[in-house]
This record gives C-alpha cells, structure tokens and sequence, in this order.
C-alpha cells in the first residue's frame, strides 16, 4: 500500500476519502466501519460480490446518502448534510453515472449530455456547450445522434450517454457504477477503454465499480475489494494477488505469464 | 384499519414538502415553457374526462332533484336557482378535483415515481438540481391554474346539461332554470376556496407519494395508489372543513 | 415517423384514434366481462383464493370507506342545512340530506374512493405479477388466469362494496346526525325524525343496486388494465392512471343509467 506517499506535501485540498462509514439501508447496514482512500487523478476499480455495497459506497461519496456514522471527505472538505451550499460547491465537482443509467427520458441524447452544464447557475454560451456536447458524443462514438430521443437508440448506446454526461462539464470526482452491465464483451472492452482514454486525457479521479474484474484489472491504476460492507483490500493489481486474503486473491488472481 | 394518513410525521412531510414548493417558486419561478407544458398537459388530457362526468351528474342531479321536488311542492321554478347553487359551492369544486386527481394527480404520481425509481431523482441531485423546484414547482402552477379554469368548465357543463334535462324532462323554461337566485357571494366565496384548496393540495399529495416510491416497478404502482387514495380523501376533509367553516361564518355575519 | 406524428395532431385524426382506442378498451372489457362470467358461472372454484381476496378488499378499504361516508353525511347536512335555512324548513334537513347520500353522493364517493383503494391496488398488483412475469407462469401450471385471478376479485368486490355502501350509509347518516346537532344546532331528534318518516328504504335499496353495478364495473375495469400492462414501470404508473379514470367514468355513467331506470319511487 502506498500510503498516501504520491499525495506532495500541501495537496489536502485533494484529499478524497471515507473513514469508518456505516450506512444503513431500512435497518441492515449496506455499509459497515468501511473505509476508503482516493488517491487524486488516479483510475480506482471497485469490485466485489452482489450485495456488497458497491453502489451504496458510490452514492455516499456522491453525497447522495448521508452516513449514519463516520465521515466523508470530499476535496479536502468534510461532508456536512446541514450545509446545502457547501453540498452545492461540492456536487459541482461531482460527476456520477448510475446504475440504471437514470437518462432523463424528457430530454434528448444531446439535453442529457449537456444538463450538467445547464444546471449551473450561470452556464456557459449554448455554442460552446453545443460543441462541448457534440466533442464529446463523437468520442462515445455517438456522434450524431444529439437530437434522438433515448427510445431510438440502443441499451449500449444510452450507456454511454450516460458516460458523457457523467464526465461532461469536467468533474474532479467521477463515480461510474457498472458502466458495462448487460453489454456484451467486446463493447465492455470498448466502453473500458474509453473510460481510461478520458480518464488519462483529463486526469480525473475516477472510480468504476463493475462485476467486470478483468477488464476492471487490466485499466485500474488501483483496485478496491468489498465484502460485506466493508474495504478488505486497497492496492495495485500485483498486490491483490499477493494478497492473504481469499477473497480477494479469487477477484484478481495473478496474471497468468503474458 | 387503513388510514391514508399514518402519523403525524406524514402530515408534517406533506407540508414540508408544500413549504419547499412555495419557497422554491419566491425564489426562482418554473421556467414559463415547463409550466405551459403542465397547463396543457393537465387542462388537455382532462376536457373529454370532464364533460363526460360532469355531464352525467348535472344530469343525473337535476332528475333526482326534480322529482323529489315535486313531491313537496310541485313548483319546480326554484330548481335551477337551487341547482345552481349546489353546484357553485359543493359539486362543481368537489366533483372536479376529484376527476383531476384520477385523471392529473396519478398521472404525477406515477411520473416522478418513475423518476425515483429509476435514480432520475438522484441524477438531479448530483447535478446540483433540486427536484422540488424541477419537478414539483412547476406541476404544482400547473394544476392550480387549471384546476380553477376546470372548475369553471365543470360548473358550465354541468348546468348545460342540467338545464337540457329540466328542459327536456320537466318543462322547466330555461331562462326560469338559469337563476341565480340562490347564489349568492358566500356560495362563490365558499366554491372558490375550496377549489383553490384542492389545487394545491392535489399535486403536493401526488408528488410526495411519487418521491416516496420504491423498489421497481411494482413501487411505482404503489406509490400511484397511494396519490388517488390520499388525494381523494383530503379532498373529502377540506371539503368537509371549508364547508363548515364558510357555514359558520356566513351564519355568524 | 414525423410526418405520422404531425399528421396525428390532426383534430380529425386525433378523434378518430380517441375513438378506436375507445373501441379496443371497451372490447378488450366486454371480453373479459364474459370470460369472468363463464368462470364465476362454471364449476370448479378457487375458494380459498376468493376468501383470501374477501378478506384483503374488506379490510383494506373498511377504515377509509367509513372515514369518507362519516364526511359525506356531515358535508350533505352543511350544504342542506343552508338551504333549508333559506327556505325556513328545518324539518326537511333530513330528508334532504338523507335522499342525497344514500340515492346519489353516498354511492358516488365511496364507489370513487374504493375505485381509488382496492381499484388501484388491483391493477397494480395484477400489473406488477405481468410484468414479473408471474401470470405467464400461472399459464404454465394449467391454471386460467382469469378464472384464477380475476373471479375472485371480481366477486370479493361486488359483495364487499354492496357491504361498504351499507355500513357507509350508516355511518354517512350518523356523520350528518352529529353534525346537525353540532354545527347546525338542531337537535338529532328532529334530524333522525325526519330521516325515518320521509321513507328512504327504496332510496337504500338504490344506493345498494349501484354499490353491486359500481363493484363489478370497477373489478373489470381494474382487472382489464392490470392484465393489459405492457413496458415496465412507466406502463404500469399509465395502467393504475387509466383503470382510475376509467372506473370513475363507468361509475357515472352507471350511477346515471340505474337512478334514472329506478326512477323517484315512493
């Protein structure tokens, strides 16, 4: 484990992490004493069985979920329910794509992508949006299709609008819960791909949380392991498979000689 | 046994979110295209609705009261003016938020279940959109406007059709049916009131039902349940509550 | 596909799918009002499934029915009470508000809230076992789905609302006693006096002939939409909408039909 070692001196204002969460979901805790930490401008994969509070974990660092114990903090800032501007400044930031998509069916592919950036209060010249969302749907590989209702076009293509509008108006932290669910292998591949082209060009935090482990293996700079509602393992592809853990080495085995 | 209001913390959430509503419409108003939208969508989808109902009932109420009438006295020259009374203050208001709340209010129950269902809700979270605002303030101009315009409608086909049934059934004369003689401005004030009542509390009821759904699509079907039934019924008690206060105050002047 | 589109909103042509739509709706109900009958009529039944239903309606519509007939009879009693103010003739309130809820507003607003109640919660419960594919697998086991699903309900709601509107009469009359007493300050006295000499029995019989039409209606109606739910949660949020302004118009249009076949009686 790195410990914190690549964050330089002073950068606490990147600081992203979770310390002893515990969120409870109509009683049982989907999450339990989990802690996580987020090295800045890195790919995080998240992995872990059904149930095991993947989505649960997105959703607090969201700010979508408040956690009964513990804290989350954001960019340095710690997570306050009561402050609403600070929620504000700090959503701003915030990219999520969920996972059933939640498209907005009373707009078109172009008025998702673009609604982050509508949203603010004061948005940019619609040109720049315009072209910002038309750069973006070509490097979906959707190029075109702004105008077309979300019923016209296909279960892997509303996927990835909904990637575009996750990553649209550059957020420091983007949250991806199973970008690949239902899609067949090779658009999970493409659809990987292009996660980690964009996380690459920008320098994004990312973190994808998948069922998809080796796709997850092979572009994730870090790896996250869930069990239960909480983190057993943090750490880079090697170490997951010299991990004493079980578990975890069943997630990421060691590669086999390539 | 099933009340549809189960505590006070639901009464409390209801008004909470009526607050919300009214706070967010001070501060920024609905942008005017989606509250068109709404006036349309609810005043549209209702006429046919409204002067099928509506027509049946001063139909069916002028008969019955007609008839029962003529057993008292066989006079039927105060039928309209009585009719048109009843109508202004109690069934032309009560009748038509009814019909609204079957027609308009599952209608936003089910689409804001749909978007809680489906994280849509969330979604405008995470971009920073407060849903209330969003989603509830401009259905809520929306209804209320047209729910008044409706009612006015509803009262016009209703003694439309009461008056073709007097004509037709009884002999009445249309102009002797056609009074307001039993109308006065406590009837108009009363109706009024309770018309504005229904309006607001309507799509406040349908949205709080839609944003408390959950789990899949059966919880969309729930949560549109549960709008009809508690819009029904709140529309019974205001009724209720505003008729016997305007009651008592007309009688205290 | 635009070109459809801006051709639909054609006036004519809008009326004319209103129409068909109308069609399809009202024979796909025909067709179903026929098939519940062959089951109801024929041999086998499920009784344990229609005793189960019995008791769900009951119970889940008892309070709210009750509730709803208490407020009727108080708001009949304000609204006449008024009138009879006007005219001066205080031993009329309770015939008048007692011919008004049990002949016309009783029925009408407890058929509308048990639309809204069991109506509702059937076609969501139908809809949701369509969509989750449980019909299909009752198919799959020989069953009849109408037979299986929908007599049960179809009977449990003709007899629990002929029951309702009963119980809902009582309390209606006792809602409007009390708050003759209350708010009108006329004694209950004259209120019941005047409930039992204008000779309402033929009018509590109406009102319980509509309670019957008013609980089939309402079970084809609800029954109709729930097996007819098609696209997920969207179609089923538009099925609980439609049986509800469907049930409402059949309610109307029924309750118009049988006061005036019935006539003023007496």
């Amino acid at each position: 484990m790195s410990d914190g070692s690549t964050d330089p001196p002073g950068s606490r204002s990147d600081r992203i992490d979770a310390e002893h969460l515990v969120v409870r979901l109509g009683g049982t805790p989907a999450l339990d004493d989990c802690d996580l930490r987020l090295e800045k401008g890195l790919l995080h994969g998240l992995a872990g069985p059904g149930g095991s509070g993947k989505t649960t974990l997105l959703k607090t660092l969201a700010t979508l979920r408040f956690p009964d114990s513990g804290t989350v903090t954001l960019f340095g800032v710690r997570v306050d329910p009561a402050d609403r501007e600070g929620l504000r400044s700090l959503r701003s930031r915030i990219g999520m794509q969920f996972q059933n998509l939640a498209l907005f069916d009373f707009l078109d592919v172009g008025g998702n992508v673009a609604f982050p950036v509508r949203q603010d209060p004061n948005p940019p010249p619609p040109d720049v949006v315009e072209a910002e969302v038309e750069s973006l749907l070509a490097a979906m590989g959707l190029a075109g299709t702004a105008r077309l209702r979300l019923n016209e076009i296909s279960g892997g293509m509303q996927r990835r609008v909904a990637l575009a509008r996750a990553v649209m108006g550059r957020p420091d932290l983007c949250l991806l819960d199973d970008p690949s669910s239902g899609l067949d292998p090779v658009n999970s591949s493409r659809i990987f791909e292009r996660i980690r082209a964009i996380q690459r060009e920008r320098g994004t935090t990312m973190v994808v949380a998948s069922h998809d482990v080796d796709r997850l293996a092979r572009v994730c700079d870090r790896l996250h392991v869930l069990r239960a509602g909480r983190a057993v393992f943090s750490g880079t592809l090697a170490e997951a498979a010299e991990s004493a853990d079980p578990d975890v080495r069943t997630f990421f085995p060691r590669p086999l000689a390539a | 046994m099933t009340v549809s209001f189960p505590g006070l913390q639901a009464v409390a959430r209801v008004f909470g979110l009526l607050g919300e509503t009214l706070w967010s419409l001070v501060r920024r108003p609905p942008p005017r295209s989606a509250v068109v939208a709404h006036l349309f969508n609810t005043g549209n989808r209702s006429l046919v609705f409204l002067a099928v109902t509506m027509g049946f009932l001063g139909m069916i109420s002028v008969y019955q009261g007609c008839l029962q009438a003529m057993k008292v006295l066989p006079d039927l020259s105060n039928a309209g003016a009585v009719f048109i009374m009843a109508m202004v203050r109690e069934f032309g208001p009560t009748i038509t938020a009814m019909m609204l709340a079957t027609r308009v209010g599952t209608g936003i129950a089910a689409e804001i279940a749909v978007m809680t269902v489906t994280d849509q809700v969330e979604a405008l979270k995470v971009n920073n959109t407060d849903p209330v605002a969003y989603l509830v303030a401009p259905r809520f101009v929306g209804f209320l406007v047209m729910m008044i315009l409706c009612t006015v409608y509803s009262c016009a086909v209703a003694i439309l059709a009461g008056l073709l049934m007097a004509d037709l059934r009884f002999q009445v004369n249309p102009n002797t049916f056609l009074s307001l003689g039993f109308t006065r401005w406590s009837d108009l004030s009363v109706g009024l009131t309770k018309t504005v009542a229904y309006g607001v509390a309507i799509p406040i009821l349908a949205a709080d039902s839609g944003f408390r759904a959950g789990g899949g699509s059966e919880g969309v079907g729930w949560a549109t349940t549960r709008a009809v039934v508690n819009a029904l019924f709140a529309i019974i008690a205001l009724d209720f509550l505003i008729a016997g206060v305007g009651y008592l105050l007309v009688r205290g002047a | 596909m635009k070109a459809l589109a801006r051709f639909s909103s054609v006036p004519v042509a809008a009326a004319g799918r209103t129409l068909l739509a109308a069609c399809r709706v009202v024979g796909g109900m025909s067709t179903l009002q026929v098939r519940i009958l062959r089951a109801t009529f024929s041999a086998d039944h499920d009784y344990d499934e229609t005793l189960r239903q019995f008791h769900q309606v009951g119970v889940r519509s008892v309070g709210v029915v009750v509730a709803t007939a208490l407020l009727t009879g108080a708001i009949m009693v304000i609204q006449s009470g008024d009138f009879v103010e006007r005219t001066g003739a205080t031993s009329l309130v309770g015939w008048a508000a007692g011919t008004a809820v049990l002949a016309e507003v009783g029925p009408i607003l407890i058929g509308l809230m048990f639309s809204g109640r069991v109506g509702a919660n059937n076609t969501a419960e139908l809809g949701a076992m369509v969509i989750t594919d449980q019909v299909d697998a009752v198919r799959l086991l020989g069953l009849d789905p109408v037979r299986y699903l929908a007599v049960p309900r179809f009977l449990a709601m003709i007899v629990m609302l002929v029951l309702l509107t009963c119980v809902g009469d009582l309390f209606a009359l006792l809602g409007g006693a009390v708050t003759c007493q209350v708010l009108l300050q006329i004694d209950m006295h004259v209120f019941w006096q005047s409930v039992f000499e204008s000779h309402l029995l033929n009018y509590f019989a109406m009102g319980l002939v509509k309670g019957f039409a008013f609980g089939g209606a309402i079970a084809v109606v609800s029954c109709h939409y729930g097996l007819a739910v098609k696209g997920g949660a969207e179609g089923l949020g538009r099925a609980v909408n439609n049986s509800v302004v469907t049930a409402a118009i059949a309610i109307f249009v029924v309750n118009f039909v049988i006061s005036a076949l019935w006539g003023g009686g007496g």
